[in-house]
């Protein structure tokens, strides 16, 4: 039976209906944080061209630094920031969902990855993002 | 006076310890795999202690089993009987702060609209939403609790034991609890980010009412309160027909009933034992064999500082 119901593609919805809007809108609001290194920035490209592709929506970026954009995605004004790369320990975890960690280093100081960043709890969107990180990192 | 258990309980006894003792692991195993499944969905935390929770009863049924047997000594005259009543505050005090603090916990993150992430996770390769794993972690925790209370529930009512009454209870409440969770997370599946917090809320509010049930019982012994009803506060019919009989036996004398642990004892005060009925069992009216329940008997004689007597 819980497979039945698995299989029925409309669970779990967004509270805030954002994969909806971004494909009737076919817009993504994409924060992009400003100074990421060349490396980060491919790994993020590859993962919004196969978000494109999935949902016919086009990014359209808006540049900034990392937490005034993490804010903008809080309050619903972006759809997901990239290029931000956060310590494993960062607080941030509990007030927005990070994506799978891309390009992990560990210095002495402690480990950072980049991560795609999206709101909380919009699930659907968020299964979504993460889907499509972890392919673009195995590369199928 | 010190055979906390009277001998034609033994048997019950000795079941419901063994039924406590499967009862602890089989929680265990619930809150495993309800742990396994937690995610970050307020709900399943709050039903996650709920579980972690009614380890409590179990274990202090199991403990005060043991101090219960232990034969009175110089230092402790009246021997253990009431170790279980004492051992039972505290933990109702503890569930009821507990209820408390995450009903304060779930109506804040209402008001501060966190909206709980549940994503998905990969088993064998495929890719599932976690809520569905929840829901089926939920749905265990729901039949292990409905299978134990169903057979402590006649255990508790033979032994007139008010810890596995309430451990009963507890099971009820965790597979009320179940559903609850259920629907909260099937109502975040369905796009509403409230439903999380809302069940979560009702959760607490369960907890909490365990916990002042409890506490209300608890106290109401330890302070020599009338021997009350396991599945009330009211005083218990038993003993209402015992007090009833005595009153009739004793005309003019006060009749106190107390209850230590699962005995009642009578105290009357201001008549003199009367010198042809010695065995308490003599004095229980209605059922002979539920008469152990009155465990013993005393009388305070007749004073005159009482105004029992005239004064001299």
């Amino acid at each position: 039976m819980l497979l039945g119901l698995a299989g029925c593609g409309d669970i779990p919805k967004d509270p805030e209906g954002t994969l909806d809007r971004i494909r009737s809108e076919h817009l993504i609001r994409v924060g992009r944080v400003e100074g990421g290194s060349a490396a980060d920035a491919t790994a993020w490209r590859q993962v919004l061209a196969r978000l494109e592709a999935s949902t016919g929506a086009r990014p359209v970026f808006r540049s900034g630094s990392l937490e005034p954009s993490l804010l903008e995605l809080e309050a619903g004004k972006l759809d997901v920031v990239v290029g931000g790369r956060f310590d494993e320990k960062t607080p941030w975890k509990t007030r927005v969902t990070l994506g799978p960690p891309v390009g992990r280093i560990e210095t002495p100081d402690g480990v950072t990855a980049s991560h795609i960043v999206v709101r909380n709890g919009e699930n659907a969107w968020i299964m979504l993002v993460q889907r499509e990180t972890k392919a673009a990192r195995t590369g199928t | 006076m010190s055979a906390a258990v009277p001998q034609c309980l033994q048997a019950a006894m000795s079941r419901a310890e063994r039924l406590e003792r499967w009862s602890i692991a089989w929680t265990i195993s619930v809150i495993v795999v309800m742990g396994a499944a937690m995610g970050s969905s307020q709900t399943m935390k709050t039903a996650w202690i709920e579980d972690c929770l009614s380890l409590i009863p179990p274990a202090v049924f199991l403990v005060s089993a043991r101090v219960e047997r232990r034969p009175a000594n110089a230092r402790f005259p009246n021997g253990f009987a009431r170790a279980p009543s004492l051992a039972f505050a505290i933990a109702a005090a503890a569930l009821t702060a507990l209820g408390g603090a995450l009903l304060v916990n779930s109506v804040m993150s209402l008001t501060s609209q966190e909206h709980a992430t549940v994503a998905a996770v990969h088993i064998f390769g495929q890719e599932l939403w976690l809520g569905w794993i929840m829901v089926a972690a939920q749905v265990y925790s729901i039949v292990v609790p409905l299978v134990l209370g169903w057979l402590k529930l006649p255990l508790a009512k033979q032994l007139n034991d008010k810890t596995l009454f309430t451990d009963a209870m507890t099971q009820k409440a965790n597979w009320m609890t179940g559903i609850a969770g259920i629907g909260g997370v099937i109502g975040i599946g369905l796009g509403y980010w409230w439903a999380d917090a809302v069940a979560a809320g009702l959760i607490s509010l369960d907890i909490l009412n365990d916990g002042i049930r409890a506490l209300r019982a608890a106290s109401a012994e330890l302070i020599d309160g009338a021997p009350r009803a396991l599945n009330s506060c009211e005083i218990a019919d038993d003993a209402s027909a015992l007090h009833a009989a005595l009153d009739t036996q004793f005309p003019g004398a006060d009749v106190h009933l107390r209850e230590t642990g699962r005995v009642i004892s009578a105290q009357i005060v201001g008549a003199p034992p009367p010198n042809d009925i010695l065995d308490p069992r003599d004095y229980w009216p209605g059922d002979a064999n539920r008469a152990w329940r009155l465990g013993h008997i005393s009388f305070v004689p007749p004073s005159s500082d009482r105004g029992d007597l005239p004064e001299r």
